[in-house]
């Protein structure tokens, strides 16, 4: 599998002279494709400075990020939006849905602004949706859905272009335990399932542990970078493992 | 987003909240009914003004008067001016018209630029009564003459009388005229006899000229009711009314009309070409400028108000389109993000202001019609204030003349959602999304 992120030398600072305040000081790591990663830190620490950048939704001060090998400062106005558009899916911790649309209008967004022709950016919306469980809610206003809901709907905004990479700001964050539980499995079943680089912004050790990679940011700096076995990987195997057992039980 | 999805949404985003952008929109639509409403009765005087004209009629008709005086003001150009007169010694009639020299007359013909066998002297013959010849009904009637060439009567039936024809000829003034002459209507009087009788001025025996009715008028400001007839006609009965004058005074005349070559000379040099002869000129485009000038001082007032109107209809729209953007800042950080761009942003929502500049003008286009047909068809019924002109319509409505209303409308909307459009489009997306 090829790198698709990597940063160089991330630097970012806001303000200027006395007033400046560096949030990364050089940052440097690879992510490979299909890696389900954490960022963790606390709130200040700077990981969701470092999301912003590696999402291009900022520029850093100094240092570079190449997506897939390009570096993202040769990308300007139109090409950055259609790599966007079409290689990055966003989960935010507060849904951030048009109240008053309805879901499937909400999941269609993305293909809107990526100039999908109508009877496609439906049929994809459509598709997206069943896959999260909730094609029976397309015509419902996002307002009267439950929180899990709306952050189910907000899963199926993130993968109906097919990403590559979905970025989620504490996806879980705004939900209870039961309710985050359902939506990290969903999460990462599809990241899983589709291939998809999964990139979570969390303080939450937890839903951090359920990533394969984990690295930690403390004041602008990452303090460690580990490559673990994940816990969904062991519950994965686990399951597999029951499973396994089952058709054995079944066979004899 | 496609230009077609930029627009709906714009349309769908107008109606997140639809009390304000039915103010918004109630503020343009009265800057745009008074505009539209202005405009289409301009329309409708100056379309009124040529069907009476003609549609290219007039342009080459031109009437003289003696002059006596550099600095004489003319009593019948300027009825305004009707105070008493100082008494000047000068060969004029009643009506202090100077009379026009026979060498002025001929002079005439040899302008450059007047048709010389269009030339009319002011020999107007009168009439005692006209009979019909289907019920004997006898009326009185003024007769009027007109020069051959670029003046059209607007016809409800027939044509306009031929001054080079042998036969006599009349035009009736009205439709009026067909019924109070017996006939059922217009095409029935068409080729039909009207008597024209002459009391001889001394014996009072009657003589009678047989005039064949060619045309029926349509109710007209310009000809003021009378009988338009041929010049045989007018030359016949003139005959007849001075025949006891001298040569001298029967030779007499105080105007003349003719035709000029309105293609290719300027009023204003024939005018000037006739002033060197002694003779006051006045063209249509003199006569018909003075009522056109008043309406347009009244219209243009009224335009100035609806842009007035508008100006500040668009601060609304500027004031709403703030509103908006603040409202919808973290969607725009959604979008952002979600790769739309800042050309974009600004799209969505200077189109949502050129909507808002659309629905407004068109809402203002459609009351304005209804509310000046309404009043239109009012007025033209029984006691109505335009029963007399049914070819005068109070508003008349173009795509010519809308669409530049509604353009211009749609562009000072784009105008004023510039601004706030563009602090949409500047957003930065991180900024957007942190937004509570």
């Amino acid at each position: 599998m090829g790198i698709i992120i990597e940063a160089k030398g991330l630097t970012k600072t806001y303000g200027k002279r006395a007033a400046a305040f560096t949030a990364l000081r050089d940052v440097n790591f690879q992510i490979e494709e299909g890696e389900t990663l954490a960022i963790v830190g606390k709130s200040g620490s700077g990981k969701s400075t470092l999301m912003h950048l590696l999402a291009l939704l900022d520029t850093p001060t100094h240092g570079t990020i190449k997506i897939d090998g390009i570096a993202a400062s040769r990308l300007k106005g139109r090409k950055l939006n259609k790599l966007r558009n079409q290689r990055f899916g966003f989960v935010f911790q507060q849904f951030f849905m048009n109240a008053n649309d309805t879901v499937l209008e909400n999941v269609m967004l993305p293909l809107k602004i990526g100039k999908v022709n109508r009877f496609k950016r439906k049929k994809l919306a459509m598709e997206a949706l069943k896959t999260v469980g909730l094609e029976d809610k397309a015509k419902n206003k996002a307002t009267d859905l439950s929180g899990g809901q709306k952050q189910r709907v907000c899963i199926a905004r993130a993968i109906v272009n097919n990403p590559k990479v979905i970025f989620a700001d504490e996806p879980t964050g705004n939900l209870d335990s039961g309710t985050g539980d359902k939506i990290t499995d969903l999460l990462f079943d599809l990241a899983k399932k589709q291939g998809v680089t999964l990139i979570i912004v969390t303080h939450d050790e937890d839903l951090a542990k359920l990533c394969n990679r984990i690295i930690r940011i403390s004041d602008g700096q990452i303090i460690s970078d580990q490559t673990v076995r994940s816990d969904y990987q062991a519950k994965a195997s686990e399951k597999r493992e029951k499973e396994a057992a089952r058709v054995r039980k079944a066979n004899k | 987003m496609t230009v077609i999805d930029l627009i709906a949404s714009a349309n769908h985003n107008l109606l997140r909240n639809k009390t304000r952008t039915i103010l918004t929109i109630l503020a343009i639509f009265i800057g745009s009914f008074s505009i539209i409403t202005t405009t289409a009765i301009q329309n409708g005087v100056n379309d009124f003004i040529d069907s009476q004209v003609g549609a290219f009629g007039g342009e080459g008709f031109i009437q003289m008067y003696g002059k006596a005086d550099e600095d004489d003001s003319l009593t019948i150009a300027n009825p305004m001016t009707g105070g008493p007169q100082k008494y000047k010694e000068a060969d004029s009639n009643e009506l202090g018209l100077v009379a026009i020299t026979r060498e002025q007359f001929e002079k005439v013909k040899t302008v450059e630029g007047i048709k010389a066998d269009t030339v009319l002297d002011g020999k107007f013959g009168t009439v005692t009564y006209v009979e019909s010849t289907k019920n004997s009904e006898r009326y009185t009637a003024t007769l009027n003459l007109m020069t051959k060439g670029s003046i059209h009567f607007d016809l409800v039936a027939g044509q306009m009388v031929d001054n080079d024809s042998a036969e006599y000829q009349v035009l009736l003034p009205t439709d009026e005229w067909t019924t109070s002459l017996g006939y059922k209507d217009n095409d029935e009087a068409i080729g039909k006899i009207l008597k024209f009788v002459v009391l001889d001025p001394i014996t009072k025996q009657p003589k009678a000229f047989e005039a064949k009715i060619v045309g029926v008028q349509a109710p007209s400001v310009i000809s003021g009711g009378a009988m338009i007839v041929n010049s045989t006609l007018n030359s016949a009965l003139y005959d007849e009314n001075t025949k006891y004058l001298p040569e001298v005074e029967k030779e007499k005349v105080y105007t003349i009309a003719a035709e000029f070559d309105y293609e290719h000379y300027k009023a204003e040099d024939i005018k000037k070409a006739l002033d060197e002869i002694g003779l006051t000129a006045m063209t249509v485009e003199d006569i018909v400028g003075q009522i056109k000038s008043f309406f347009d001082v009244i219209i243009t007032t009224f335009t100035v108000f609806g842009y007035v109107a508008l100006l500040a209809a668009s601060i609304g729209i500027i004031n709403t389109l703030f509103m908006a953007v603040q409202e919808r800042t973290r969607e725009i950080g959604l979008m952002k993000s979600f790769g739309m761009g800042g050309n974009q942003i600004f799209f969505s929502f200077a189109l949502e202001a050129v909507m808002l500049g659309f629905w407004g003008s068109v809402l203002g286009t459609i009351a304005s019609m209804a509310a000046l047909g309404g009043i239109d068809a009012q007025a033209h019924m029984n006691d109505g204030f335009l029963q007399m002109f049914p070819t005068f319509h109070l508003g008349v409505y173009t795509i010519e003349s809308i669409l530049p209303v509604i353009l211009t409308v749609m562009i000072i909307a784009f105008v004023a959602g510039v601004v706030p459009a563009r602090r949409a489009s500047r957003k930065n997306p991180i900024d957007a999304l942190r937004y509570e």
